[in-house]
C-alpha cells in the first residue's frame, strides 16, 4: 500500500511538474508585446469558431487577416483555439466578470494569445478590459425567430433606435435565446427588462440558428453575420424580425500592454485595406457585405 | 484559176444535189438548234429556281440557327428565374422580412448571381448579356447587373411587365446597346411575384449568329423587326440606303426580291432580298445578295442565245468546211487524175520508146554495118544520111525514155563514192576531140576547197554536166568553152557545189532563156532547124539538179555566148575512191588504131559466150574466152588482157571472187616490181539493181554492163574506160555476112501457109537481129550457132531447174532461172525470160511455192518458142 501511495504521489507530482512546464511554454503570466512576439518568432491568433469569421476548418475572414499580420510581422503564425466564455481572460491573462457595460477584473490567468479575432464586436465592457484595432468588419445584433413564429418582421420606420424598441417590446413573454458573456448576451440589451424570458445558449454560436429553426426559443439573438448565413443555408425556416442594436463593427483585440502590437497592426490593416487585400478576403467570404454596408466598405 | 477551171468543169447538177441535202440539213439543223435553245432555256429556267431554292434553304437554315439562340436565351432565363437565391428572396419576402433588415442580402446574392450569369454566357468570347434586371410586380428593380443598390428604372425606361404572362423578346429601339430584351415572369408558388429582363448584346448576336457565314461575304444579313434593323457595321450607307429599299420591296417572305440598290456603295447595285422569319420572335432574317448569285447569267435566254448563235457559227464553219473540202476533195480527185494520166502518158512514152528504140538499133547497127562496106560515094552519102538520122532519134527516143521514168518517179539516184575531179575530166575527155575539130579552145578551173571524195550518183551529175558541155560545143563555132566548179554552201557534211558552162556560143534570147529548161522546148523553131536536138536535154538536167537538191540556170546574150550554171548537193565522204592512177593508166592504155585489143571474156552461159565473142570481134577485139572464174585467172596469169568482161554468177567461181583474185595477184606483182598494168574489169550482170554496182565496184571492178547489152552498150562502155573512140576505130573494114540464116528472108507461098500456123510473136527479133548484125563473112553462123545452143541446151536445164524446185534447192533454182532468163532474152523470147525472171524473184525470196505452176506455164510456151526460133533458122529474120 506504501509503496502503492508513493507511487501515487510521485506520479501525482510528476503531473504537476510537467503541466506546469508546458504553461510556461504556451502561455504565460503576462501579455506579450511586439519585441517579445518577434524575439520568440510567434504570434498567437486566439480564435472561437463563429460564422465565416473563423470557421473552425482552418480558415475564416479573420484567420486569414491574422496569418496575413504574422506575415507582416515576419514571425510564425499560431492558432490558439479558445472559447467566448474564456477569449478575452486568455488575451489579457485575468478572468473578467461583467456588469452590465462594466466588468471587473478578477484572477489571474495565463495568456494564451497576444490578439483575438473572430467576428469580436466591440462592445463596451471589452473596451475597458483590452484595446480594439480599428473596425474590420460591420455587424448589428437582430433578433430572429422561427419561420412559424407568430412574431412579424418589424417595417422599418427609418429610425433605427424606435426600430430597435420595437424589436425588444416584441420580446416580452418569449423565451429569448442569447450567448452570455458575448455580444449575444441577452444582458446588454436589456431584455429582461421588456419582460423577455432570456435563455443562455451553451452550445456553439454556429448552432444557434439550428436551434432557433428547432423551435428551442421563441426568439434567438443573432449577428447580423452569422443571421444571413442562416437565412441562406435554411431559407424558410427562420426569419429576422428586426435589430436590437444599431450598427456595430468588429475588430482585433489586443491586450492593454501589446501597445505596439496593436500600432504594428493598425499599420498592417490600413496597408491591406489600401492594396485591395481585405476588401478581396471581405468578398471571399462575405461575398454581399461590401453592398449591404456600402458605407464602411467605402 | 486557170488549172482549177480546167480541172473543175461547170457542173450544173451539181449545185442541185447541194441544194436539196443542203436545204434538208439546214432544216435538221434549225429543229436541232431549236430544240436545244429549248432545252437550254428549260435548264436555265430549272437551274435558277434551283438556285433560288438553295438560297432559300440557306436562308432558312441560317433563320433557325438565330432561331435556336433565340430558344437558348429563353431557356437561360427560365433557368435564372428558378434560382435559389431568387428563391430565397421570395421566401425571406413572403416571411415579411424587411429590405434594411435581412431581405436586402437576399437581393444582393442575386445581383451577384446575375452577374456572374453575365459573365459566364459567351459565345466565341463575347458576352451574350449586357445587362440581366430582376423586377417586382410593381416595376421596381430589385437586382441589376448594372447597378448595385435598388432603384426603379426612369419613368422612359419603365417596363410594365404586367403587359405579359410568359417568356417575350421584345425590341426597344431607344435603348442603346439594349435594343433587344427578353422578360421571364418569376413564379413563387405559383403566383408571379416579379420579372427577370435580360438584354442581348446586338454585336455578338449580329455577328456570331446573323451575319453571313465565311465565303458569302458577297451578302448582307439584316435581323429586322419593325424599326430596329442589325446590320454589319462599316455598311451604314448602304444599309441605310438599303433599308428602306429593302422594306419597301418586301411584300411577302420567301419570295426573293429584286431591286436596284441605288446609292449603293457597291460596284453591283442589282440586288436581290430574300426575307424569312424567325419563329417565336419578331424577327425577320433579311439577305440581302447579289443578282448574280442567281441571275449569273442575267435572263434565261441569254445562254441559249449565245449557245444559238454559237451554234450557228460552227454549223457555218462546217457547212463552208464541208463545201471546202468537197471542192478540195474534187480538185485532189481531179489532180490525181491528171498525175495518173501524166504518169500513164510517161508510162506510154517509155514503153513506146523502147518499142521504138529496138527496131532503131537494128536501123543504126545495119546502117553501121553497110558504112563498114565497099560503098559507092552516093550509097555512103545515103547511108550516112540514115546513119546519122537513126543516131540523132535513138538520142531523142533515149532522151523520151530517161524524162519519162524522171516524171513517173522511177529514177533513183544512186549515193557511192566518187570523184568529182575525176568526174569532170571524163565529161571532158568526151568532148574533147569535137572541140578539137571546132577549133574552141577550153579550160576547167576547180576550186581548191571542193573536196574530191563526194558520196552521190556521178553518173547523173556527168549527165547534166555533159548536156550542158553538149550544147556548149554545139552552139559555139568559134571561141572557147570554160567549165568551172565552186563551193556554194558548206554544212557539216553535206557540201553544194555550183559548176559553171561557159561558152561564147549563139546565145539565148532573154524572152527564151524562162523556157529552154521546160519539156520540148528550144530557143527557137530556128535553132531546131540548124542545130537539131529535142528540147529535152535541159529538162531531163532541170529535174535532175532539183533531185540533187539543187537548180540549174542560165545567163546569156544573144551573139555573145551563153553562161550556163547549176548547183547540187552532195555528202562528203572519206571512203575510199576508185584508184586515181586509173585515169592516168588508162591513157596510155588507149589504143591506136592499128593495136588489137584483146578481150577476155568470162561468161559460164553458151549463148552469152556465143554473142559476147561475136560482139567483142564485131569491134575488132581479140577474145580470149574462160567460162569459169578459175579458167579466167589460169588466163590472167598466162597473158596481158587490155579488158576483161567477168560475169558475175558463174559456178566454181564467180566474178565477184575471180576479180578479188585478180586484184589480190595484181598487188603482189606490183610489190615484186612487175610492171604490168592494172586491167580494167567490166561486170557483166543481169540484175541491173541498185546495189549490184557497188557490189562490182567493192570486188575490183571498174564498171558494169547490164545483161543483155546491146553492141553499142558495149561499145560505149569499152571506148569509156579503154579512149575515146578506140574501138570503134578498130577493124573498119569488117563486115556482116549477108549469107547467115538469120537473114531477111523471102518467103515463098508454101511458108506462108507455115507462118501461119506459128506464133512468131513470142520472139522478140531485136536480139537475134543484133546479132545477126554481128555476123562476119565467112565466119561461123552466130545468130544460128546461138539459137542451136539455146534449143539443145534448154531441155536439159529445164530439168535441172524442176529438179532443183522440187528438191526446194533453192541456190541452184537461182542460178539455172538467171541463166535461162538471160538465154531466153538472148534469142528474143522476151516472155519465157519474164517468166523465168519470176522464177528467179521466188528463188531470191527463198521461197519455190508458185514455182512449178510457172514452170509448168514455161513448158507449154516453149514449144512455141521453139517453132518461131526454127522457122526464124530456116527462113531468116522477118
Amino acid at each position: 500500500m506504501k509503496n502503492t501511495a508513493a507511487e501515487f504521489l510521485k506520479r501525482t507530482f510528476l503531473s504537476i511538474i510537467l503541466t506546469s512546464a508546458t504553461l510556461l511554454v504556451t502561455s504565460s503570466a503576462y501579455c506579450r508585446d511586439l519585441d517579445e512576439i518577434k524575439q520568440q518568432g510567434v504570434l498567437r491568433h486566439l480564435g472561437v469558431p463563429y460564422a465565416n469569421f473563423v470557421t473552425g476548418s482552418g480558415d475564416g475572414m479573420d484567420v486569414e487577416i491574422a496569418q496575413l499580420f504574422a506575415k507582416f510581422l515576419d514571425v510564425r503564425y499560431e492558432y490558439v483555439k479558445t472559447t467566448w466564455e474564456n477569449v478575452v481572460p486568455d488575451l489579457i491573462g485575468r478572468k473578467v466578470k461583467l456588469d452590465g457595460n462594466n466588468a471587473e477584473l478578477l484572477d489571474t490567468v495565463p495568456v494564451k494569445g497576444d490578439m483575438v479575432a473572430n467576428g469580436f464586436t466591440v462592445l463596451p465592457w471589452r473596451e475597458k478590459v483590452l484595446n480594439f484595432s480599428t473596425p474590420i468588419f460591420p455587424t448589428q445584433i437582430m433578433l430572429v425567430a422561427p419561420a412559424n413564429s407568430r412574431l412579424k418582421p418589424i417595417k422599418p420606420s427609418g429610425d433605427i433606435n424606435r426600430d430597435i424598441d420595437n424589436v425588444k417590446k416584441l420580446t416580452k413573454n418569449r423565451t429569448c435565446l442569447g450567448v452570455e458573456n458575448t455580444c449575444l448576451d441577452p444582458a446588454l440589451y436589456n431584455l429582461k427588462e421588456e419582460g423577455a424570458k432570456t435563455k443562455n445558449f451553451t452550445g456553439a454560436l454556429d448552432d444557434l440558428s439550428s436551434a432557433v429553426i428547432k423551435g428551442e426559443s421563441d426568439t434567438a439573438i443573432m449577428e447580423i453575420p452569422d443571421a444571413l448565413l442562416a437565412l441562406k443555408k435554411y431559407p424558410g425556416k427562420m426569419k429576422i424580425i428586426g435589430p436590437l442594436s444599431p450598427t456595430q463593427n468588429m475588430a482585433a483585440g489586443f491586450a492593454k500592454d501589446s501597445v505596439q502590437l496593436l500600432s504594428e497592426f493598425k499599420k498592417f490593416y490600413a496597408q491591406i485595406k489600401k492594396d485591395g487585400t481585405y476588401l478581396k478576403i471581405v468578398k471571399k467570404y462575405y461575398p454581399s457585405a461590401p453592398e449591404l454596408y456600402p458605407a464602411f466598405f467605402k | 484559176m486557170t488549172v482549177y477551171s480546167q480541172i473543175l468543169p461547170n457542173k450544173p447538177h451539181a449545185g442541185r444535189k447541194w441544194g436539196v441535202a443542203g436545204v434538208f440539213a439546214v432544216l435538221m439543223l434549225v429543229a436541232y438548234l431549236v430544240f436545244m435553245v429549248s432545252t437550254s432555256y428549260q435548264t436555265q429556267v430549272k437551274l435558277r429556281n434551283s438556285l433560288k431554292e438553295q438560297l432559300r434553304q440557306d436562308a432558312a437554315k441560317h433563320a433557325g440557327t438565330i432561331e435556336h439562340y433565340f430558344d437558348e436565351r429563353k431557356n437561360d432565363l427560365r433557368y435564372l428565374s428558378s434560382a435559389r437565391e431568387i428563391a430565397v428572396y421570395f421566401e425571406n419576402k413572403a416571411l415579411g422580412m424587411s429590405m434594411e433588415y435581412g431581405l436586402g442580402s437576399s437581393l444582393v446574392d442575386i445581383s451577384a448571381y446575375f452577374k456572374y450569369f453575365v459573365a459566364d454566357r459567351k459565345a466565341a468570347g463575347d458576352q451574350i448579356y449586357t445587362r440581366i434586371m430582376m423586377l417586382d410586380n410593381q416595376g421596381s428593380v430589385l437586382a441589376d447587373t448594372l447597378k448595385s443598390r435598388r432603384s426603379k428604372p426612369a419613368a422612359s425606361q419603365q417596363i410594365n411587365p404586367l403587359i405579359h404572362t410568359d417568356i417575350k423578346i421584345a425590341v426597344n429601339e431607344q435603348r442603346k446597346n439594349e435594343e433587344i430584351e427578353i422578360s421571364q415572369p418569376i413564379l413563387h408558388k405559383s403566383k408571379a411575384s416579379g420579372y427577370l429582363i435580360a438584354y442581348i448584346s446586338s454585336k455578338t448576336l449580329y455577328e456570331h449568329f446573323v451575319s453571313p457565314p465565311l465565303g458569302k461575304t458577297s451578302r448582307l444579313h439584316f435581323l429586322n423587326s419593325g424599326n430596329l434593323m442589325l446590320g454589319p457595321s462599316g455598311k451604314e450607307l448602304l444599309g441605310a440606303t438599303l433599308l428602306s429599299q429593302v422594306k419597301s420591296s418586301f411584300l411577302t417572305d420567301y419570295d426573293l426580291h429584286q431591286f436596284n440598290a441605288e446609292g449603293a456603295n457597291e460596284i453591283e447595285s442589282q440586288k436581290v432580298a430574300l426575307s424569312l422569319p424567325i419563329t417565336s420572335t419578331p424577327f425577320s432574317l433579311i439577305v440581302v445578295f447579289p443578282a448574280s448569285e442567281v441571275f449569273a447569267s442575267g435572263s434565261p435566254w441569254r445562254i441559249p442565245l449565245a449557245l444559238a448563235l454559237l451554234s450557228l457559227v460552227v454549223v457555218g464553219s462546217m457547212i463552208y468546211i464541208i463545201r471546202s473540202n468537197t471542192r478540195n476533195l474534187l480538185l485532189k480527185t481531179r489532180l490525181e487524175e491528171a498525175e495518173a494520166a501524166t504518169y500513164a502518158k510517161s508510162r506510154f512514152l517509155a514503153n513506146m520508146s523502147h518499142e521504138i528504140r529496138t527496131p532503131m538499133n537494128g536501123i543504126i547497127g545495119m546502117s553501121d554495118l553497110l558504112l563498114k562496106t565497099p560503098l559507092s560515094p552516093t550509097q555512103r552519102k545515103y547511108v550516112d544520111a540514115m546513119h546519122r538520122s537513126g543516131d540523132v532519134l535513138l538520142s531523142i527516143i533515149n532522151n523520151i525514155l530517161d524524162l519519162s521514168k524522171i516524171e513517173a518517179g522511177r529514177t533513183a539516184l544512186e549515193k557511192i563514192p566518187f570523184s568529182i575531179r575525176d568526174t569532170i575530166k571524163m565529161s571532158l575527155v568526151l568532148f574533147t576531140r569535137k572541140m578539137d575539130q571546132k577549133g574552141l579552145a577550153y579550160k576547167c578551173s576547180i576550186s581548191e576547197d571542193v573536196p574530191d571524195a563526194l558520196l552521190g550518183d556521178s553518173g547523173r551529175f556527168a549527165q547534166i554536166l555533159n548536156n550542158l558541155l553538149g550544147n556548149a560545143v554545139k552552139f559555139s563555132d568559134s571561141g572557147s568553152i570554160s567549165v568551172s566548179v565552186s563551193v556554194v554552201e558548206r554544212h557539216r557534211e553535206e557540201v553544194t557545189l555550183r559548176c559553171q558552162v561557159r561558152d561564147t556560143g549563139i546565145g539565148i534570147p532573154s524572152e527564151a532563156q524562162s523556157e529552154i529548161f521546160n519539156s520540148f522546148s528550144q530557143a527557137d523553131i530556128a535553132t531546131t532547124r540548124k542545130y537539131g536536138g529535142t528540147g529535152l536535154g535541159l529538162a531531163i538536167a532541170k529535174h535532175l539538179t532539183e533531185m540533187m537538191g539543187g537548180s540549174i540556170g542560165v545567163e546569156s546574150v544573144v551573139g555573145k555566148g551563153s553562161h550556163f550554171w547549176f548547183t547540187c548537193r552532195f555528202a562528203t565522204t572519206f571512203a575510199p575512191l576508185p584508184d586515181k592512177s586509173l585515169m592516168e593508166s588508162l591513157k596510155p592504155f588507149a589504143l591506136s588504131q592499128n593495136d588489137s585489143i584483146r578481150v577476155l571474156l568470162v561468161e559460164d552461159n553458151s549463148i552469152n559466150q556465143e554473142i559476147g565473142i561475136a560482139m567483142l570481134e564485131s569491134l575488132g577485139c581479140s577474145v580470149v574466152l574462160a567460162d569459169t572464174g578459175l579458167k579466167a585467172l589460169e588466163a590472167f596469169d598466162k597473158e596481158n588482157f587490155d579488158l576483161i568482161l567477168m560475169d558475175c554468177q558463174m559456178p566454181e567461181m564467180d566474178g565477184y571472187e575471180a576479180t578479188r583474185n585478180i586484184r589480190r595477184n595484181e598487188q603482189k606483182a606490183e610489190l615484186s616490181g612487175s610492171v604490168r598494168k592494172r586491167t580494167c574489169i567490166i561486170a557483166l550482170t543481169a540484175n541491173a539493181l541498185l546495189g549490184d554496182r557497188e557490189k562490182c565496184l567493192a570486188a575490183g571492178m571498174d564498171d558494169y554492163l547490164p545483161k543483155p547489152f546491146t553492141m553499142e552498150q558495149l561499145h560505149t562502155v569499152m571506148s569509156r574506160w579503154l579512149g575515146v573512140d578506140s574501138v570503134s576505130a578498130v577493124d573498119s573494114s569488117s563486115a556482116p555476112g549477108s549469107d547467115t540464116g538469120c537473114s531477111s528472108p523471102e518467103i515463098s507461098d508454101d511458108g506462108q501457109n507455115v507462118l501461119n500456123n506459128l506464133n512468131l510473136s513470142v520472139i522478140d527479133q531485136a536480139p537475134l537481129k543484133e546479132l545477126a548484125s554481128l555476123q562476119k563473112p565467112g565466119k561461123r553462123d552466130i545468130c544460128g550457132n546461138t539459137i542451136n545452143k539455146y534449143l539443145m541446151t534448154f531441155p536439159a536445164r529445164m530439168d535441172d531447174l524442176v529438179k532443183a524446185v522440187t528438191a526446194r534447192d533453192i541456190q541452184n533454182m537461182d542460178l539455172i532461172s538467171h541463166t535461162l532468163k538471160s538465154n531466153c532474152a538472148m534469142v528474143g523470147a522476151t516472155a519465157l525470160a519474164e517468166l523465168f525472171g519470176q522464177v528467179e524473184k521466188l528463188a531470191k525470196n527463198n521461197t519455190t511455192d508458185g514455182a512449178l505452176e510457172l514452170l509448168g506455164k514455161i513448158e507449154n510456151d516453149f514449144s512455141d518458142v521453139k517453132n518461131a526460133l526454127s522457122y526464124f533458122m530456116s527462113n531468116g529474120l522477118s
